[in-house]
């Protein structure tokens, strides 16, 4: 049985696998959560406390929203490995792979 | 900022156009810090360091105030964006609302035509095609029977229609729906706004089911029971035969993705119903 507290809880912990699985690709984040992630939370908390039954279903679809999206990039990142890298890396990355550096 | 507005283009088209060029260039480069929500006359903006969030096809992109959590979820995707490429997949909110914003500015002959686009995917339903009882010792005819019919029966009371079906042991052959019936799915068609149109066009796209994304729209289904029902058959398969991560997982997740952008979209919808419903009374 989902409670608020459950559906709140699983949504922290999307967000904190997001900003994990995100990390190797994005932008140098700091610890925690960033200035978006902390409104969105502060939203869905005022929505929860309302304790609606919609309300709780809106935010399950939201969590399993954030859960496919997660595991998706994972398994994308997984088979891509040269998805994030940039053009300049990848030249660099070629001409390591046959001894040469790429001229700066 | 005539430099911003190139790299922001050029996020859109998914590909770089300069590939002739003597060093490749990045093809997209994140060209803001922030990202963050902001609620202006009943309606909610998403904003790149202070600057509007705009469509493809140059809408600014605004949700009402009673769908404020999209707004979130869009400034989460923009706020997560790697800086070196963007897929198509990394934005689902974003461009499921800018489907959106786009169908509410449709011509009455456009929406005919997503309207008998969305139709002839009721024909070729997914789950009014049989599997042949030979299959699986006929275990996947009895799940698809105990599962796929009672949605069946909920669709055709609903919407006081008669549906066909296609026996798996017919063999491969055409299948399509009366004129009737026809005539009454377009009537339902014609009574969607352009938020459920869009909603409703995400879900059939991905589980190519017109009775499977009415549930979801309505509410009668969650979105992970929706991907199970049509994903039933690969299940079956890769039961048997195995799966693989970077083929059936991957596409799996995306159309639980997909799927859970759709019903997302839905619950808003019924929340901003309830709204205007309680100020009329």
């Amino acid at each position: 049985m989902s409670t608020p507290t459950t559906v709140y809880r699983s949504l922290l912990r999307q967000l904190r696998e997001m900003n994990v699985i995100y990390k190797t690709s994005t932008l140098k984040q700091k610890k925690g959560f960033t200035k978006t992630q902390k409104d969105f939370l502060v939203y869905t908390k005022a929505c929860l406390r309302n304790n609606k039954v919609e309300q709780l279903s809106k935010f399950q679809e939201v969590v399993a929203f954030l859960k496919s999206g997660n595991q998706h990039e994972l398994l994308f990142n997984r088979h891509h490995p040269l998805a994030n890298v940039n053009e300049l890396e990848k030249v660099k990355l070629a001409a390591r792979r046959v001894g040469l550096e790429s001229p700066e | 900022s005539s430099k911003n507005l190139l790299s922001f283009k050029t996020c859109y088209s998914f590909y770089s156009t300069k590939a002739s060029s003597p060093l490749p260039q990045p093809s997209f480069r994140r060209f803001w810090k922030n990202t963050a929500t902001k609620i202006q006359n009943g309606e909610v903006l998403i904003q790149l360091d202070g600057r509007n969030l705009k469509s493809p096809s140059g809408k600014i992109v605004k949700v009402p105030k009673e769908m404020e959590l999209l707004a979130h979820l869009i400034a989460l995707e923009w706020d997560r964006l790697p800086s070196t490429s963007v897929r198509q997949h990394n934005l689902p909110i974003t461009s499921l609302v800018s489907r959106a914003i786009d169908i509410s500015q449709f011509k009455k002959e456009e929406k005919e035509l997503l309207s008998t686009q969305l139709i002839r995917f009721l024909d070729t339903d997914t789950i009014l095609i049989y599997s042949p009882e030979t299959e699986y010792e006929g275990k996947l005819l009895e799940e698809q029977k105990e599962n796929w019919w009672p949605l069946k029966e909920t669709f055709e009371n609903k919407l006081g229609v008669q549906l066909s079906y296609l026996d798996g042991d017919a063999g491969i052959i055409a299948h399509k729906q009366t004129q009737e019936t026809h005539e009454r799915i377009r009537n339902w068609l014609s009574s969607l706004n352009s938020w459920q149109l869009a909603a409703f066009e995400r879900s059939v796209s991905c589980c190519k089911s017109f009775i499977v994304s009415f549930m979801i729209l309505k509410g009668y289904l969650n979105s992970e029971k929706a991907a199970a029902l049509t994903n039933l058959e690969l299940q079956y398969q890769t039961n048997r035969w195995g799966s693989l991560e970077d083929a059936h997982e991957i596409d799996n997740e995306d159309l639980k993705n997909k799927l859970a952008s759709s019903a997302i979209l839905s619950r808003c919808i019924e929340d901003m119903h309830d709204k205007s419903n309680e100020h009329a009374h």
